[in-house]
This record gives structure tokens, sequence and C-alpha cells, in this order.
């Protein structure tokens, strides 16, 4: 393979990966916290992504929608955990994960519902339009700034649970609740943040997904789908794992394609059984 | 005062005999059914009950692993699948007697299931979900684009099966005899697995496995017997499956078809046999009534209704049932 | 005292045990019995069971078609006799059987409008033949329908894969060039066109110079377009079918490479450029994208016009080409039933249908002795239509249709 063609892959397997990190990373901090994994996650990033959609067809500017996208989609968030995943906090994960399952189903025929099934595309803001060039490589604009968005979102996060009080009340609150509670900290509040900030960066990353691409109502389940297994092979619970597990996801798709074109979407699921296999818990333990 | 000790008693005594018989009060009018098809009633519905009855058997293996092994897999399909192909592919180039396509997908499914299940097994909980997702992913790609069977148009022109006797199965009450029989089969070779010892061995794994495994017992031995068991059951419904509907598909293989399969065991109820079963006709039933009833809607109402269920009766039909007949006593 | 209540409290319960499986047992014996009762109606009405895809990726045709149907039907006498019955196909081959089964059999529909994707429409094809029901397919454009699995009872109103796609090599070949680049979805219909663009070209002297198949619901194309941009000699055209979806995102991605200021135009089929999808696209895709088609929103004769006006009045949604298909499918509905003196019965409207000739919204219409349409085939480009990107008709390539002999694309059909 020449340098060109595989820096053309290492730039678009990067791309593929912060988008997967998008969504990743809000899954693994809801997983993470509460116990939980998420179902719904594609189906509100999604929902995040038609809204987003909507609200600029009303001319409203591509960055303010993308902030009163998430708000929200988070506030819909606070209602559906405090509605039904409340009651399930104490009980068999794979009920809560069934319950995520069916509130996947509603949400995106909701969706469906509403804004009919047509594919449509979020215009991108016209400062990021158009291609740069990377080492001769022809590079979007908008999928540099996606990356860059991705990488700053990973480290705001991690500098967030690692170094700030809250992170430490978050992960102290996964391994002994009751303890936590005993220093007067309230930690159904807590979870209920956590669930409404997963929610609504999921929400930004339909937004900026849909301008990357587009949104139709089938992509609620390519999301959550891609964003298990990121998690999944980065390790449960482990942020950094999250990040990794999506920027090897892309890479293995970008390169696979490339090399097997036959086999391009084995290659995700190779390295997924491969990783397991060989690490049963994950690729990262610790946060 | 008098009375009302006879009425307790003679209530009881009924109660108790209906629930004692239940299971064969059901059989027998499952038996009995297909005679008023036709008549009383559309000859649809036997279709509706054959596929009840495959998706059971595929229940009773998944339950052992699920319900009372607490291995949850997410890729069960694959199973389904596999005896679905191997009987399609069988049954089109060898012959079309379904005792071949039984076999080769009892042992197709064993191996598989012995290969796969060997490498899952170290895993638990959510991790073991996603292993088998990932492996089930494979079959469902590798099928998707096999072009000797037809990619993703599937298979088409699967000849009637054969059962000899001179009975012939492509006749869909006849059919509905046979694969009602395997279901019983199914159920009572599941019922004796699971009130033996390794039955219980299962469960106190499901419960504590360090302990049992201190206790002496291979742990890893019984689950993967567990494995091994439901895949062959997962084997021989997507024999019948392929034999009853004349052609396969990719969506034998699908993770969606995975995740209907844990729903109907939820639903049911878990680690109980019949719970299972009841969440399999509930789940086929609602789904075919309601889609007709609400074709644009009704997954969303389909959904709602797991929620609801969920939220209000987290051990399924079975759970609810217990709860309501033993608020008396 | 004590004792008493006792007894009534369990009686209670008992009782509210045995109500709920009584209803229970009610409800699953009435559920079966009142069903047919309800579809048992006058001797006079007309049933059309519809099988169409309600949820998931192609439940933008579903809805769209039912209405074109519908809409025919309106137009027509019959519209007051005509009682429709709707199942959702999941564009799932078993799905779709159990719903021809439950349409057939226990609905007892006249007639029955197939399901969307090929494999579908075959089994439920297959089907029908064996019950001898009038199946008119919406889409369902698999050439075996058209070849080795034809049938008496079988229409294919809308188009194949073929007719809308292998015409257009001719044209491709003479005005855009020699050198071509094929891309296609890795499934059935994304390989038949590439295949047959390929057979095409190479029959003339032409050369293909790549040929991809992206899995289906790929969202990054890099790899892809890096190999167009990277193949030698360079290719005059990139052409193939890839389905909505991942046409959106790869025309995007098509000019964020660059490729669309090199000038290499995109040829797709079966309507990929559609108005709903080019509106995601955007500029992207403006007069570099071009079509094979069996019609064009912009066609300027009278019937697409007043087909239209009236579909947007009556669906109250927007015109795509699901609904011409709808459309199509009503009317012929309509004209067989006018031959037939308003009788459904299966034989005589077979034999009604299969000598129809007319004028559509797309055009001269008229079925081939393997009972699938013959419709003009135009060539559509992306241009800018009164500020709007929508597909255009820039070339009539003539009627065209599947042939059915042992030469056609999906082998020999004995009618």
């Amino acid at each position: 393979m020449s340098f060109d063609l595989f820096l053309t892959n290492l730039l678009y397997g990067l791309t593929i990966g912060s988008a997967l990190i998008l969504i990743a990373s809000s899954l693994s901090i809801i997983f993470g916290v509460m116990g939980v994994v998420n179902f719904a996650h594609g189906s509100l990033s999604m929902l995040g992504a038609y809204l987003g959609y909507s609200l600029i067809l009303w001319k409203v500017n591509f960055w303010l929608a993308l902030v009163i996208s998430p708000l929200i989609v988070g506030g819909i968030a606070l209602a559906i955990e405090g509605f039904t995943l409340r009651p399930l906090y104490s009980k068999d994960p794979l009920l809560q994960f069934f319950l995520t399952y069916g509130l996947a189903m509603i949400i995106g025929n909701l969706v469906l519902y509403f804004w009919g099934a047509d594919p449509h595309g979020i215009d991108k803001p016209l400062s990021l339009q158009g291609p740069v060039s990377i080492a001769g490589i022809f590079y979007p604009k908008f999928r540099l700034f996606v990356f860059i968005f991705s990488a700053v979102l990973s480290i705001v996060l991690w500098l967030f649970i690692a170094r700030t009080t809250w992170g430490i009340i978050l992960r102290a609150g996964i391994h002994n609740r009751e303890l936590v509670g005993a220093f007067g900290i309230n930690m159904s509040t807590v979870y209920t943040f956590v669930f409404a900030l997963g929610s609504a960066l999921a929400a930004i990353a339909g937004v900026i997904l849909g301008a990357m691409r587009n949104i139709n109502p089938a992509m609620d389940l390519d999301l959550v789908v891609g964003g298990l297994i990121a998690v999944v092979i980065g390790g449960l619970g482990s942020f950094r794992g999250a990040v990794l597990g999506a920027l090897i996801i892309g890479l293995s798709e970008s390169f696979g394609a490339q090399l097997w074109p036959g086999f391009s979407k084995f290659s995700v699921y190779i390295v997924m059984v491969a990783i397991l296999l060989w690490r049963p818990e994950g690729l990262i333990k610790e946060v | 005062m008098a009375s009302g000790r006879v009425d307790q008693g003679s209530m009881m005594g009924w109660l108790a005999f209906l629930k004692k018989y239940s299971g064969w009060i059901v059989l027998v009018c499952l038996i009995l059914f297909p005679l008023s098809a036709g008549t009383l009633v559309s000859g649809f519905y036997i279709s509706l009950f054959i596929r009840i009855f495959i998706f059971g058997l595929v229940l009773l293996g998944f339950d052992i692993l699920m319900g009372y092994g607490g291995l949850a897999s997410f890729g069960h399909a694959m199973f389904f699948g596999t005896g679905a192909y191997v009987t399609a592919i069988l049954m089109k180039y060898v012959s079309p007697s379904i005792w071949v396509g039984m076999g080769g997908s009892i042992v197709a499914c064993a191996l598989g299931g012995l290969v796969i299940g060997y490498l899952c097994i170290r895993s638990r909980g959510l991790y073991f979900a996603f292993l088998t997702f990932a492996f089930s992913q494979f079959f469902f790609l590798f099928f998707n684009s096999w072009s000797f069977v037809g990619a993703a148009d599937g298979m088409a022109g699967i000849p009637k099966p054969t059962v000899g006797f001179g009975i012939d199965l492509g006749n869909r009450i006849v059919f509905y005899y046979f694969s009602l029989g395997m279901l019983v089969v199914g159920y009572g070779v599941a019922r004796h697995v699971v009130n033996s010892a390794f039955g219980r061995v299962l469960v106190g794994i499901r419960q504590n496995e360090e302990r049992i495994a201190f206790l002496g017992f291979n742990v890893q031995r019984c689950m993967l017997v567990a494995f091994l068991l439901s895949s062959i059951y997962g084997g021989v419904a997507g024999c019948l499956f392929a034999g009853y509907q004349s052609f396969v598909s990719p969506a034998v293989y699908h993770w969606g078809l995975s995740g209907e399969i844990m729903i109907m065991d939820l639903l049911g109820g878990m680690g109980t046999l019949i719970g299972p079963l009841i969440g399999t006709a509930f789940v086929i039933y609602l789904g075919d009534f309601l889609s007709s009833w609400m074709h644009e809607t009704w997954l969303m109402v389909l959904g709602a209704l797991y929620v609801i269920a969920i939220l209000f009766s987290p051990d399924g039909i079975m759970g609810l049932m217990k709860r309501i007949t033993h608020r008396g006593t | 005292m004590k004792k008493r209540e006792k007894a009534r409290s369990t009686d209670l319960n008992r009782r509210e045990f045995l109500k709920t499986m009584a209803g229970l047992g009610a409800a699953a014996a009435i559920g079966p019995l009142a069903a047919p009762a309800i579809a048992r109606g006058a001797d006079r009405t007309i049933k059309i069971g519809m099988i169409l895809p309600y949820s998931g990726v192609w439940s933008a045709l579903g809805l769209r078609a039912e209405q074109g149907a519908r809409y025919a039907v309106s137009l027509s006498k019959y519209r007051d006799r005509v009682k429709y019955i709707v199942e959702d196909s999941r564009e799932d081959p078993a799905v779709c059987v159990e719903k021809a089964q439950k349409l057939v059999e226990r609905d007892e529909v006249d007639i029955i409008i197939g399901p969307a994707a090929g494999h579908t429409a075959l089994a439920v094809s297959e089907y029908c033949k064996g019950k001898k029901k009038l199946m008119l397919l919406v889409y369902g454009g698999n050439v075996k329908i058209s070849g080795s699995n034809c049938s008496r009872y079988t229409f294919l109103c809308g188009h194949t894969t073929y007719s809308v796609s292998a015409p257009g090599v001719p044209w491709m070949f003479e005005n855009l060039g020699k050198e071509i680049f094929l891309i296609g979805n890795d499934y059935s219909s994304g390989r038949d066109i590439c295949s047959w663009f390929k057979a095409g070209y190479l029959k003339r002297g032409g050369t293909v110079v790549g040929e991809v198949y992206p899995a289906l619901g790929t969202s990054e194309f890099a790899p892809f377009l890096s190999q167009i941009q990277h193949a030698k000699p360079r290719p005059k055209v990139v052409a193939g079918f890839l389905s909505a979806s991942d046409t959106i995102n790869f025309t995007k991605q098509y000019a964020e490479f660059g490729l669309k200021k090199e000038g290499i135009p995109i040829v797709s089929s079966i309507g990929s450029y559609s108005s709903m999808n080019v509106d995601a696209i955007g500029e992207a895709a403006e007069e570099i994208a071009y079509d094979i088609h069996h019609w064009a929103p912009t066609l300027p004769h009278k019937e697409n016009i007043e087909f239209m006006e009236g579909y947007q009045k009556f669906a109250k949604m927007d015109v795509e080409d699901s609904a011409v298909l709808g459309y199509e499918v009503g009317t012929t509905i309509t004209y067989a039933l006018d031959q037939t003196g308003g009788d459904p019965n299966n034989e005589k409207l077979a034999d009604a249908i299969a000598k129809r000739q007319w004028v559509g919204p797309r055009g001269k219409c008229s079925f081939a002795p393997n009972h699938c349409v013959m419709h003009t085939t135009y060539v559509r480009q992306v241009k800018r239509v009164k500020g709007k990107l929508a597909p255009v008709a820039i070339v009539n390539l003539g009627l065209q249709t599947t042939p059915g002999d042992a030469t056609g694309p999906g082998g020999q059909c004995k009618l």
C-alpha cells in the first residue's frame, strides 16, 4: 500500500472513529455511572438529529441548533429516567437492558411517525464547507471539525470524570452507592443528571453526524450497535476504553474496506471477537 | 358458616384440579384445534400456531441457558439460522426427508455450539452477550453474501419435506401435528434436564457461581452442556422452520431475532420452561395482531407494551400468574 | 367472624383469577372468530389486500404507494365498493408470506398488491401462483419474476432493476465515454446492475477501469472514492447503483473528494436521484449526477401534470416515484374491472390486464407477454428548475421492458 493510500485510510479511519467517539463516550458514561446499557442511546441521538434538522429548516443557525437540540433531548431524557428507569435500579440489569430496548422501539418509531421515512440532510455551516489539503490529501473541513470536536469532547469529559470532585463522586457511586449516600449525596439525583447529560451529548452527536452524512429512520440502530461494540471492546465502564474502542473500530472499518473489499463488514466483528477472546473484559479496566 | 367451608373446599378442589392439569388441558385444546380450523376459524391460524411451536422449541433451549443457567446469549439466532440453512441445503440438494435435515442441523449446531460455546463460556454477563452477538453477526454477514444460498435474497424452491410412512408433511395440518409433537417431546426432555441434578447445579451456578465451584463442580463444563443443549434446540427449530417455509433468507440470522427470543423468555417468565412458551405465544400472536390492526404504528405500541410489562411485571407472565393465584393462600 | 372474612377474601381472589382466565380465554377465542365476520361484508365489496413496507428502510415507499393506489381507485366508479386491508410487510419474506396467507385465506381478498423488495416479491408471487390469486407488484422488480418465475397471476406494473438500468448503456457509451468505473451495493440489485453495465460496455469494446461493491449502509466511502481517484486510465463515467441513503452519502463525499470538480459524471439507476434524495444531497449533485428511470417529475405531458396535482391534493404528500408506482397499479385494477364489468374474478381480470395499453404519468405503457410492464425509460440529470434541484428527463430511451426469453436477465418465462 502506498503511503498516500495509507494516509487516506488512516485519516478516514480516524473520521469514522471520531464520529463513533461522540456516541460511545456518552454511552460509556451512562454505563459507567449507572450500570445501564442504554439501548435507546442511538434513538435519542437520532431524535436529536431530527430536531436539529427541523430547527435548521426553520432558519435556526447551525450552532444554535447544536445547543437547543440537546437541551430538548436532555429534558425528554429526564422524564424517561424518572418514569421508567428509576424503578428498575435495584433489579436485574437484563431487565434494564430490555427496558431500553423497548424505549428504543418507541422513540425510533415516533421519529418515523412524525418526520416520515425519507432521508434528509443537515446543511453544514458555510464556514465548514469545502475541503482542506492534508499532506496532499483532500480532507473535508467538516470532518476535520468532527475530529477536533470529538478530541476536545473526550478530553473535557475525561478531565471531568478523573479530576473533578463531581467525577470522583460519580466513580465512587459505581462502587458503593450506599456509602456515597451516607455522605449526604443523593445518588438518585446524580443518576438523573448523568442520564440527561449523556442523552444530551448523544443529541449533539446526532446533529453533527446528520451534517456529516444524512439522517434517516434507520440510523438509530447503526449508531447504538456501533457505540456498544466500541464500549464493549474498550471495556465496559472505562471511558478511555470507549474512546480507544471507537478509534479501533474506525480504523478497522477503513483499512478493512481497503484490504478486503468483500469483507469490510466482517472486519469489525473479527476485531471484536479477537479482542474479547484475548481480554474477556475489554481492553481497559480502569476508568 | 358450614356452607362457606364447603364452598371453600370445592373451589379449592376445582382450582387445584385446573392448576394441576392445566398443561394437559392446553395440550388437548391444541390437539383439537385444527378440527375447528376451516369451519370456526380460518386456516391461517394453523400457520400461526406452527410458528408458535417452532419458536417455542427455540425458547425451551434458550431458557435452559438463560433462565436456569443465567447466561444471556444475544446471538441465539445463529443456531436457529444454522438449522434453517443446513436443512434447506440438504433438502434441496440431498434428500427432501426432514429427518436428513434434522440430523444435519443437529450435527451442525452441536459442533457450532461446542466451538462457539467453548470460546464464549469464559465470559459472563454483558461480555457473554456481546461475544455471542458478534459470532451471530458473522453468520449473518456470511450467509448474506454467499451466492450459493442466494445471498441477501435467500434460498427459494426448497422442496416440501417428507417424513416417511406415507404421511404428507407438506400438508399444513399434518405439519401442525408434527411440530406440536416435536414441541411436546422437546418439553419433556427439557423438563427432565431441568429437574435433574444437572438442572439444579445450573441454577446454583446462576445464583452463586463461586460456591458451586467450591463444591467441586466443573462450572465450565456445566455451562458448556447448557449451551450445547440450547444450540441443538435452536437447530431443530430452524430445521422445522425451513421445512415449513420452503425458503430461507438471512433474516433468520438477524440480531433482531436474537433480541425477540430474549424478550419472549423475559416476558413469559425466565427459568420456568412454561413461561417462555407462553411468552412465545404472546409475542407472536400480539405481533401479528398489532401489525394488522395498526400497520403504521404497531412497533411503537409493541415497544410501549414491553416497557409497561417490564415495569409492572418484571418476572413475566408466569410471575404475574403466580402472584394472582397466591394472593389467596 | 375472622373465618368468614378470610373465606370471603380468598373467594374474591379466586374469583378474580377465574375472571382473568376467563377473560383471556374468551379474548383468545373471540379474536380469530370475530375477524372473519368483519371481513365477510356485502357481496359486492371488492377487497384489495396490500402488503407494503411501513417499518424500516423501505417505509418511505409503503405509504406513498398505498396512497397512489387509493388515489387511482378514488377516481373510478369502484371507489365505494373497494375495501382495503393493509399489512406491514417488514420486507421480510417470511412475514410477507404469512401476511399473504392471512389476506388470502382469512380475509379472502380479491386482489393482492405486492411487496416492495425483490426477494419478498418473489416469495409472495410463488404463494399467489399456488393459490391462483391475482397479484400486482408495486415495485418488487425482481428479474426472476419476469423470467423463470413468471406467473399468470402476477403482473409487474412498475419496472424491474433491468429496465431502468441496462437500457442506459448505449447512451452512456456514446455520450459520456468508453471508460467506466462501476460501483454497486453488495447485494443482488447492486451486483446485477453492475454486471449488466459491465457486459454492455465490454460488448461495445469499452473498458471497465474498476469495480467496487460497498456493503449496504456504508457511511464512509473514502476507501472507494480513493480507488476512483487512483484508477488508471481515468474513468469517463462512474456508474452503478446504491441505495437511497448510500447514494446521499456517496454523492456528498464525491464532491468533497474533488471528483465533482474533476467533472466525472455519476450515473445511477432506478431513479436514485429522486427529488427527495437530491434535496438531502444539496449542491453536490448539481449537473454531475444522472440516473436512469421510468419517470421524472418534470415530464411535461398532461397525464403526468394532472396526476401530480391530483395526488398531492388527495394524499397531502409530495409526489415521489413510489406514488407513481402505486397509481399505476391502481389504474390497472380499475381498468381491468371496467373490462370485466365490475366482476373481480381473477381469471377474467388477469386476461384483461394482459391486454392493457395506456398513457400514464410515465408516458406510453403496456404489458409484455411475460407480464412485465413496458414503459419509457429516460436518462435524467440533476438540474436547477425554478431555483430548486430536481431530476430532469433529458433523453428519451424509448419503450423498454425486461425480456423474458432464455437470454433475458431472469431466464425463460413460460406462460
